[in-house]
């Protein structure tokens, strides 16, 4: 029980080792494909049930602190599974089941190592989630993010190596970015531990709240290129666009992460009474989420080619989340956690429906023009549909719902600069998005399928059709839903209690820079570490 | 100390970011790695700055200076994980390089093939 939340990053970890390994010593890649399929679907299987258990037993209002080898807080290295990390682990373990399934059909024999990749990916996805150490946090998101380098080129062509290449320099460069703010925070603060930091962070002196301040912007700069913020969304589209159709619906939790990063550090460290630093960086994260929304529903309005669109259509969500974050209030924060929800599932889904409309269109591929009729278009059709209705957020769909919570947790001092532009966007998208249906799959060029095309891989019809249900089932279960994200937030907003609950009742005496005796040659002491007792 | 050491960690972070926005792929890669230290040799530097100080504290000891080891360990996490990154952009760097036909960061795709 208590070892639940490593096994969320061990098992990844070992299965691709296993899969790497067996795929390794394959004389005909092939057919050890039938295996890897099958050991990497049972192991997402185990972490689908591992993390709904999570979500079970942190619902129940407990929470997980894994000290990992047992050190004392705050020297040893802690994960911290309270019910946001819990939820984010489960969507991704659920998007990466559906994301294996539907890869399986076909896609993943294109290249080689494909689960291997897939899990390791999942291992830097859940890390990410469930860390309790800022330090930690970026090495998960270094082993996020050179599985994602790695799935991004997967299948190869001259297109995706572009694109990986200025994906890679980008985020290497983000990943100094971050040391550097990670530095800036410890010689500050002294400590690396999230709920440590917020403790310390309530009592930094005026003298060094301008480091505090260059710290948080370098952490919003590193959050915002991972989340596609503008003025960092440039990179999203062409890579997104150019990734094989599994692997973009995979990255649709990518942006999340950058989000994630911005509840953990700018609510508990950076957020309400922390002294000096309250707020350093609130009224920036509203204002580049509504950028975000206006720029990802131009670019939509923009795009020429169908996944291209989607991809817009992911700057155009994260706009939306950083929205309702960055209002800073825990009713935003619970619209925004049903929102990441609700359109990590439907833009995963939309990838794979763009996936098969393209296939099966032919040469013309994605290209918003009149093209040839497809093998199954009344079916992809529908289900074109229900993702449209839900990503403009048109009732009966969870993207109303998730909408409708954003707009009225607004409270009225924000009303006028938020709910124009969210309803403005909404309706531009209702424009774009009804155009391009129409375009795709009633303005035909025939009535029959262009001579020699096939139907395509089915694989990705079952997993793309359960995804969007999850626009459904989140509507109809709209009220328990709202409920638990009402009360992940509050848990979110609680810092005491979680710094109690990580910290312990061995919570450190804070102890500020000013108080430590200087040595002799005159540098500035730490506070002296105990030595700990393993 | 802490002057000479900034000026170092400051020359050393505008040369690689001046060659991160070369053209050339070799620069860039030249430039991350220039970033990379120079981030390093901050990170090694916010444990403040101690000469022949031991990473070890000893309670025994009273206020006797020690240099903290925690920057040091952090510092070593992070040139690992960055001499893996560096490995992985050459090897990147030369699939673009064979596959785009050019050593340009923007070099355009030699034909054009439909993603996906």
């Amino acid at each position: 029980m208590m070892h639940l939340p490593v096994v969320m990053v061990a098992l990844p970890l070992l299965t691709a080792i296993g899969c790497l390994l067996w795929g390794a010593r394959a004389v005909r890649p092939r057919q050890s494909l039938v295996t890897e399929r099958a050991v990497s679907q049972a192991s997402l299987l185990v972490l689908v049930v591992i993390s709904i258990r999570l979500i079970v037993e942190t619902a129940a209002g407990h929470v997980f602190v894994y000290r990992l080898a047992n050190w004392p807080t705050p020297y040893s290295i802690a994960l911290v599974v309270d019910r946001l990390s819990a939820t984010m682990v489960a969507l991704t373990a659920v998007l990466a089941l559906f994301v294996q399934v539907a890869a399986a059909g076909d896609e993943d024999g294109r290249g080689r190592f494909f689960h291997p990749l897939l899990h390791l990916q999942v291992m830097g996805l859940c890390g990410a989630f469930m860390t309790g150490d800022l330090f930690n946090l970026f090495v998960f998101f270094e082993i996020l993010l050179i599985a994602s380098y790695a799935l991004l080129m997967f299948g190869g062509g001259a297109v995706r190596t572009r694109a990986a290449l200025h994906y890679v320099v980008l985020n290497l460069v983000g990943s100094a970015l971050f040391l550097v703010a990670i530095g800036m925070l410890y010689g500050t603060l002294g400590t690396l531990n999230m709920a440590d930091m917020a403790v310390r962070a309530a009592q930094v002196g005026p003298t060094d709240r301008p480091l505090m301040r260059a710290a948080a912007g370098l952490l919003l700069l590193v959050f915002g290129l991972k989340a596609a913020i503008v003025p960092m969304n440039l990179w999203l589209p062409p890579t997104y666009h150019a990734a094989s159709t599994p692997v973009s619906a995979l990255f649709a939790i990518m942006t999340k992460v950058g989000v994630y990063g911005i509840i953990r550090v700018f609510i508990p460290i950076f957020g309400p009474d922390q002294g000096e630093v309250t707020g350093i960086a609130d009224p920036w994260i509203l204002g580049l989420g509504l950028a975000t929304l206006v720029v990802g529903t131009l670019g939509a309005l923009a795009a020429t080619e169908l996944k291209q669109l989607v991809t817009f259509l992911i700057v155009n969500s994260v706009g939306t989340q950083l929205t309702a974050v960055g209002q800073f209030t825990e009713q935003g924060l619970a619209a925004s956690v049903y929102y990441i929800i609700h359109s990590t599932f439907l833009t995963a889904g939309l990838f794979l429906v763009s996936g098969a409309v393209c296939h099966q269109r032919g040469e013309i591929g994605g290209r918003l023009s009149s093209g040839p009729a497809m093998h199954e278009g009344r079916a992809l059709g529908y289900l074109f549909l229900v993702a449209a209705m839900s990503a403009v957020g048109l009732p009966p769909l969870s993207g109303f719902v998730s909408k409708a919570l954003i707009l009225s947790a607004t409270p009225p001092a924000l009303q006028g600069a938020v709910w124009p532009v969210v309803l403005a966007t909404s309706f531009l998208l209702l424009v774009q998005l009804s155009r391009v249906g129409s375009v795709l799959f009633w303005n035909l060029a025939g009535d029959v399928p262009p001579p020699g095309s096939k139907p395509g891989p089915h694989a990705s019809r079952g997993p793309a059709l359960g995804l969007l249900s999850a626009s459904v089932l989140l509507a109809v279960f709209g009220g328990p839903v709202d409920t638990f994200c009402r009360d992940t937030a509050a848990a979110v907003y609680d810092r005491e209690a979680m710094i109690q609950r990580v910290l312990g009742d061995d919570a450190p005496t804070p102890k500020t820079r000013d108080d430590m005796p200087v040595p002799p040659h005159g540098y500035v002491r730490r506070p002296q570490p105990e030595v700990p007792v393993p | 100390m802490e002057v000479l050491l900034s000026l170092g960690v400051g020359a050393v972070a505008a040369c690689g970011i001046y060659l991160v926005l070369r053209e050339r792929t070799f620069s860039v890669v030249l430039g991350l790695a220039l970033l990379s230290y120079a981030t390093n040799l901050f990170l090694f530097s916010v444990g403040r700055v101690t000469v022949g100080a031991p990473p070890i504290a000893n309670p025994d000891a009273g206020a006797v200076a020690y240099a903290d080891p925690l920057p040091q360990a952090l510092v070593l996490t992070a040139i690992v994980i960055g001499f893996a990154m560096t490995a992985f952009v050459v090897v990147l760097a030369l699939v673009a390089r064979q596959r785009l036909g050019s050593d340009e960061v923007d070099a355009m795709p030699p034909r054009k093939e439909p993603p996906g």
